[in-house]
């Protein structure tokens, strides 16, 4: 029963978690496959990924819930693949949070303590300080179904964090929530992860969440791992083509490598930026990706953009949604084969007098162009 | 088609104003609250004949009201005995019931395989097809002096062992007719109750078995309280198990209403111990109510979150 509260042989240049080669398959269709990557200590890591891409598998992994089917998980050093989730030293934030009905708000966050032996004259302190840490001081004698949807995520959130755990994972909890309120507790739960320090693996789909949480990104697609990056390198330069398509809104143009680390694009030659690998031989095909924002927009015959534009082309919008703090256009780009590029205009103000059928000039620099080599 | 219902709209519209809607609801109730006032009646009556003394000349009842009958019965030894036995008896087949049923439930309601819930269900609607009178009379053939197990354990050179006509026996059939009344109140409790939140107690450093004493079982209550209340008040007043399992030597208070009743012919002696087992019956159900509410029998139920 101790054994998680028993002193780990610690090493202390390990990570605090280490998946090492990890797969699980269900049927014979392989949901993870050879995943590797470790979390250091006290870091934020997010997996991030569509549904169906393993990241649940991968999470319930690590908690416990799941055996691996090959490879081997470490947490602070410690190989727990045939550890019960019982014994591992970790707290988990549920999608559905999962708190317990029949408890009140500070009888939920007591009960780890409870169930890993704290001195029971220690607990009602524990669970007091671990309240205010979440700001819900005062309401620990409330009824679970007596709060709200945002202070019920708190009192899930203290409860994994309560006994210190080594590591905690999050199941996409934010999810559930309506937009403000999760951008909220998406700020809140980085603050307490910050100030008690605390690994923290979270998993979600939501692209935006990962970057605005987390230390470090790690993309997966069909159970394999696409790219595990700052949130910053895994926007500016993704690995391949679906880290790209995935984050951000992206545009893919067909382009065929040239001499010189220039590519041809619609017959048309021009510069592009560096790709995740060196420019192969030229006549090779790629996979240009063009991110909707670093396309700008302006109506035909006015004067030129103030940043220098490496490519310009006529287009015509076909479709706008305005979004408040910016604008969506579809432009259709005759020079581009008919090809439809997606555009995100920053300054909605700007160019309000843009209507579908509208006349416009496109147009980007060399270097937010990324070839990917297919 | 659509002419013909406009037309039967429009009848309905003078036949049932609108003014008369708002007791249509009520209307609904009028069967059900007929049902129960029969009952009320039949319950008046027999309160009535228990207060008539029989006279043993002409076998009638008397014409003044009496408590002679419940002071009989409060000095008879025997009634109390079969009163603590049905009480005794309902108590022990309620606990064994849920304990069993609770298993049988949880893994109805939570195992992975179709397969193994159809088996599970059809196993118990099928015992409700049977009724309980044959069943019982299924149990004396098996467990008889020269029934199915007694010739069994006789080839391993055993027994026979008396099994009928026992106290035993008769919980045993009780438990048995029981079960799926139990299972099929207990089912939905565990339904209700999420699984992630199991899994959550886990990660909180819960070994199963505490994981179950601390978060499925208080989950489950409103539905054990259910079971419990249906499984003790119909044990206790249980007639037929009793009378075929028992053979007269293991009464329950039902019996005792049937003999005064129609081997005496002392109508009023067993409208007493009727409206007495009722009077009992009630409290205890009263008593439980309040001390562990409704249950999924309420419309209030703990298991909603």
């Amino acid at each position: 029963m101790k054994a998680a509260d028993a002193p780990l042989p610690v090493d202390a240049a390990a990570a605090m978690v280490e998946v090492r080669g990890v797969g699980k398959s269900f049927g014979g269709v392989p949901a993870v496959d050879q995943v590797s990557f470790t979390v250091a200590k006290g870091r934020f890591l997010t997996i991030l990924g569509p549904s169906g891409s393993g990241k649940t598998t991968l999470l319930r992994m690590i908690a416990g819930f799941i055996e691996p089917g090959e490879g081997e998980l470490f947490i602070h050093g410690r190989p727990v693949s045939a550890v019960p989730p019982h014994r591992r030293s970790i707290g988990m934030v549920f999608q559905r949070l999962a708190l317990f009905p029949h408890l009140t708000a500070a009888q939920n966050v007591a009960y780890p303590l409870r169930m890993r032996g704290f001195a029971a004259g220690e607990i009602p302190g524990r669970v007091e300080a671990m309240l205010k840490v979440v700001q819900l001081g005062g309401l620990g004698a409330r009824r679970i179904h007596e709060l709200s949807g945002g202070q019920q995520q708190r009192v899930a959130i203290a409860r994994a964090l309560v006994y210190q755990p080594d590591l905690v994972l999050l199941d996409e909890p934010l999810a559930a929530l309506d937009r403000k309120l999760r951008e909220e507790m998406q700020l809140e739960f980085r603050r307490i992860q910050q100030e008690l320090g605390v690994t923290t693996i979270n998993v979600t789909h939501d692209q935006r969440e990962a970057l605005v949480m987390s230390d470090e990104v790690l993309v997966m697609d069909r159970g394999r791992v696409q790219q595990l990056a700052s949130p910053d390198a895994a926007y500016r330069a993704p690995a391949n083509v679906f880290v790209a398509g995935f984050i951000g809104v992206t545009n893919f143009l067909e382009a065929v490598a040239l001499e010189g680390g220039r590519v041809r694009l619609a017959g048309r030659e021009c510069g592009c930026g560096a790709g995740p690998a060196p420019l192969p031989a030229a006549g090779t095909v790629l996979d240009c990706a063009l991110r909707a924002e670093h396309v700008r927009i302006a109506p035909a015959g006015t004067a030129a953009d103030e940043a220098p534009l490496d490519v310009q082309l006529a287009g015509v919008v076909r479709q706008v949604a305005f979004e408040g703090d910016r604008t969506l256009y579809e432009v259709g780009v005759a020079d581009l084969g008919n090809a439809v590029l997606r555009v995100i205009d920053r300054s909605p103000e700007a160019h309000l007098g843009l209507r579908p059928g509208a006349v416009v000039r496109i147009g980007w620099r060399a270097r937010d162009l990324i070839p990917f080599p297919r | 088609m659509i002419r013909v219902l406009d037309f039967l709209e429009s009848l309905r519209a003078t036949l049932w104003p609108r003014a008369a809607r708002r007791f249509e609801a009520a209307a609904f109730l009028l069967p059900a609250l007929l049902l129960v006032g029969v009952l009320v009646l039949g319950l008046a009556w027999m309160a009535d004949a228990s207060l008539r003394l029989l006279d043993t000349e002409t076998f009638e009842l008397s014409e003044h009201w009496t408590l002679a009958n419940y002071r009989d019965l409060l000095e008879n030894d025997t009634a109390w005995i079969v009163l603590g036995r049905s009480v005794l008896g309902a108590a022990v087949v309620t606990a064994v019931t849920l304990a069993l049923a609770f298993p049988y439930a949880w893994v109805m309601v939570r195992t992975g395989s179709a397969w193994l819930r159809k088996l599970l269900l059809v196993s118990l609607f099928l015992p409700f097809f049977i009724g309980q009178v044959v069943r019982a009379y299924g149990w004396l053939i098996v467990l008889g002096k020269e029934g199915l197990v007694n010739q069994l354990l006789g080839a391993l050179g055993m027994g026979p062992f008396k099994m009928i006509y026992t106290y035993g026996s008769v919980l045993f059939g009780l438990v048995q007719y029981m079960l799926p009344f139990a299972v099929l109140l207990i089912a939905p409790a565990v339904t209700a109750i999420d699984e992630e939140v199991e899994l959550a107690s886990e990660t909180l450093g819960a070994p199963w078995w505490r994981t179950f004493l601390e978060v499925t079982l208080p989950l489950a209550r409103p539905g054990l309280v259910a079971a419990a209340m249906v499984v003790f008040t119909l044990a206790l007043t249980d007639y037929a198990m009793p009378v075929i399992l028992g053979g007269g030597t293991n009464d329950f208070v039902a019996n005792m209403v049937y003999d005064a009743f129609f081997r005496t012919s002392d109508s009023g002696m067993g409208s007493a111990v009727a409206i007495a087992l009722v009077a009992a019956a009630t409290l205890l159900a009263g008593v439980l109510l309040t001390w562990l509410g409704a249950g999924t029998l309420g419309f209030r139920g703990e298991a909603k979150r």
